[in-house]
């Protein structure tokens, strides 16, 4: 149990300080959320609904000839989001199984996904 | 058993592979040494030289000459995988015993009666399945991959060539049989088109104590809501060695990817009120990456009900995660790797898969980009992406699964399975234990409450 415990502690502090600037007004939100996170975090835990095979990252692949285009288009401010929006470079499109969505639905609140830190997130 | 060896070869239909023609990105100014402001990493390294052109002919019988039969001028080049197989009796080249099995100590077959060993040799070398991936062109195909004819029979009956015996074999759930006369084991070897026998198998390397003890460390971990019932009733000693359907797949394509990507120039905050909020400045770029990318053994699995891995209805992502396997080190196929152990046959065709390798193939072409793209910190959107098949190499395999199955019967009277399954090579575990919904709920509660009061006092403080 102790484990578990630590494991929601671990969230809720890194999820408050994520991109954020007012950390304890929103680490006081996110504790309101706590059991719903703990839920999630221990639904996750035993059924393992999000686990998938890592192919694109564990399949032996090689490239070459590369051939890079770069040019300046132009230039953005007063920016609110820390990442590009609709950057999808790293997402995953193939795989069957996997990430948030995965869990059961309705068990979560909608849009707990964007509390939640970098690993638990669904790509 | 009426087909003799090399009559199971199944050419199939001349499969047309037709991946879009790539549109050409703009001819402006290519490097190879990174954006104007460059990015921080250098382009990957790569096989010199220009790549072959797509196949748009017969492919050629590359990869052995002996082994490699091109089946239609315009098709897949077929290569023959059961090459001198024979079904029935398969005797031990010592003492004439029949009865013979996997040592996983060793990797190899044993004679249960004399104890001779005898080693199967690598099925990709034997049958020039392991060329570089960089020379692929074309559609190359074991036989044992070859289209399921759906008339073929399941059920076949050999006779036993030591008391002549009918001995029936149902291909769905084994692929040997004891005769009922003389206690003989009769073994199927031969393909037939209806994805029994694979091109190759990977034996188990972990036994079964190991998987034993592997799932019980998992599950132990896991009890404090674990259902009270699947508590009392778990017994990790009835695992159960499977061997599973899977496609190893060798993949030569040209990719090309259009898109933006930003760089993050300035990030500062500004006071609104008594709040205090963060803003960034970034400057935009076209980018376009265009390169080749050579994918060794990528592994789907080949069983239709493996393929469908929604959480809601089964726990078959549980069997997904317990990938990668070590295909390279599969042997030629023979039954008597899985005399003691269950198998699944394969009921998918390589048309029936060929969507999921390509999207595949394209994550990782993507995920590889990025080694290029670390300048871009805030990101790169492709708006577009294009890939061309240059050459595939599809080979069927039984690779090996530890798997703990636990039927759950709810209260509402529908049912799960949940999976436990150690990869019976590396030794990788991962599965799905039931929980107890009112345990869970109410600690939830509960922390729900300590959180809501911590939080109502956080924000009256702030």
């Amino acid at each position: 149990m102790m484990p578990d415990i630590a494991q929601l502690t671990n969230i809720v502090i890194r999820a408050a300080s994520d991109n954020s600037d007012n950390n304890s007004g929103k680490l006081g939100l996110i504790l309101m959320l706590a059991g719903f996170v703990f839920y999630g975090a221990m639904y996750l835990r035993y059924r393992n609904t999000d686990k998938r095979d890592h192919y694109e990252s564990e399949t032996k692949a090689e490239t070459a000839n590369m051939e890079a285009q770069d040019s300046f288009s132009r230039s953005l401010t007063h920016l609110k989001n820390s990442r590009m929006s609709g950057a999808d470079n790293t997402s995953v499109r193939g795989a069957r199984a996997g990430g948030l969505s995965s869990l059961t639905s309705g068990v979560l609140p909608k849009g707990l996904n964007g509390i939640l830190p970098k690993e638990f997130r669904d790509h | 058993m009426d087909t003799a060896p090399g009559e199971s070869q199944v050419a199939g239909p001349p499969r047309q592979w037709s991946p879009a023609e790539p549109a050409p990105l703009p001819p402006a100014p290519w490097h190879t040494a990174g954006p104007p402001p460059p990015p921080s990493a250098p382009v990957s390294p790569g096989a010199p030289g220009p790549m072959p052109p797509a196949a748009s002919g017969p492919p050629p019988p590359a990869f052995g000459p002996a082994a490699v039969a091109v089946a239609e001028p315009t098709g897949p080049a077929v290569v023959q995988t059961d090459v001198g197989a024979k079904d029935g009796l398969a005797k031990c080249s010592r003492c004439g015993s029949t009865d013979i099995a996997l040592n996983i100590a060793t990797g190899h077959l044993r004679c249960n009666f004399c104890r001779f060993e005898q080693a199967s040799p690598n099925a990709l070398a034997t049958y020039h399945l392991d060329g570089d991936p960089k020379l692929l062109t074309g559609l190359v195909v074991g036989s044992g991959s070859a289209d399921i004819v759906p008339s073929t029979d399941e059920v076949l009956t050999f006779k036993c060539a030591a008391c002549g015996a009918e001995v029936v074999i149902d291909t769905k759930s084994s692929m040997q049989a004891r005769c009922h006369w003389c206690r003989n084991t009769l073994s199927m070897n031969q393909q037939i088109p209806n994805g029994a026998v694979p091109d190759m198998i990977l034996p188990f390397k972990l036994s079964k104590e190991t998987a034993v003890a592997n799932i019980s460390a998992f599950v132990g971990k896991r009890m404090t809501f674990a259902h009270p019932t699947f508590k009392a009733e778990f017994q990790p000693e009835n695992v159960m060695g499977v061997y599973m359907p899977y496609m190893v797949v060798d993949v030569n394509a040209k990719i090309r990817l259009t898109g933006q990507g930003e760089h993050q120039t300035r990030s500062y905050t500004e006071k609104h009120g008594d709040n205090e909020e963060r803003y960034y400045d970034a400057d935009v770029y076209d980018v376009a990456r265009a390169f080749d990318i050579y994918i060794d053994d990528l592994t789907v699995e080949s069983s239709s009900e493996r393929l469908d891995q929604t959480p809601s209805r089964n726990s078959n992502n549980i069997i997904n995660a317990i990938m990668p396997f070590d295909p390279a080190e599969s042997v030629t196929y023979n039954s008597n790797y899985l005399t003691g152990f269950a198998s699944e046959k394969r009921d998918t065709n390589v048309t029936d898969l060929a969507p999921i390798v390509t999207t595949q193939s394209q994550d990782i072409a993507r995920y590889q980009a990025n080694n290029t793209l670390q300048f871009y910190d805030r990101g790169v959107r492709w708006d577009d992406e294009q890939i061309d098949l240059v050459g595939q190499r599809w080979v069927s395999a039984y690779l090996p699964v530890w798997l703990y199955s636990y039927y759950e019967k709810k209260s509402n009277g529908k049912s799960f399975v949940h999976y436990v399954a150690v990869n019976g090579r590396t030794g990788k575990t991962m599965g799905s234990v039931p929980i107890n919904q009112l345990r869970l709920l109410l600690v939830s509660a509960v922390v729900e409450i300590i959180g809501i009061i911590l939080g109502v006092i956080i924000l009256l403080v702030a």
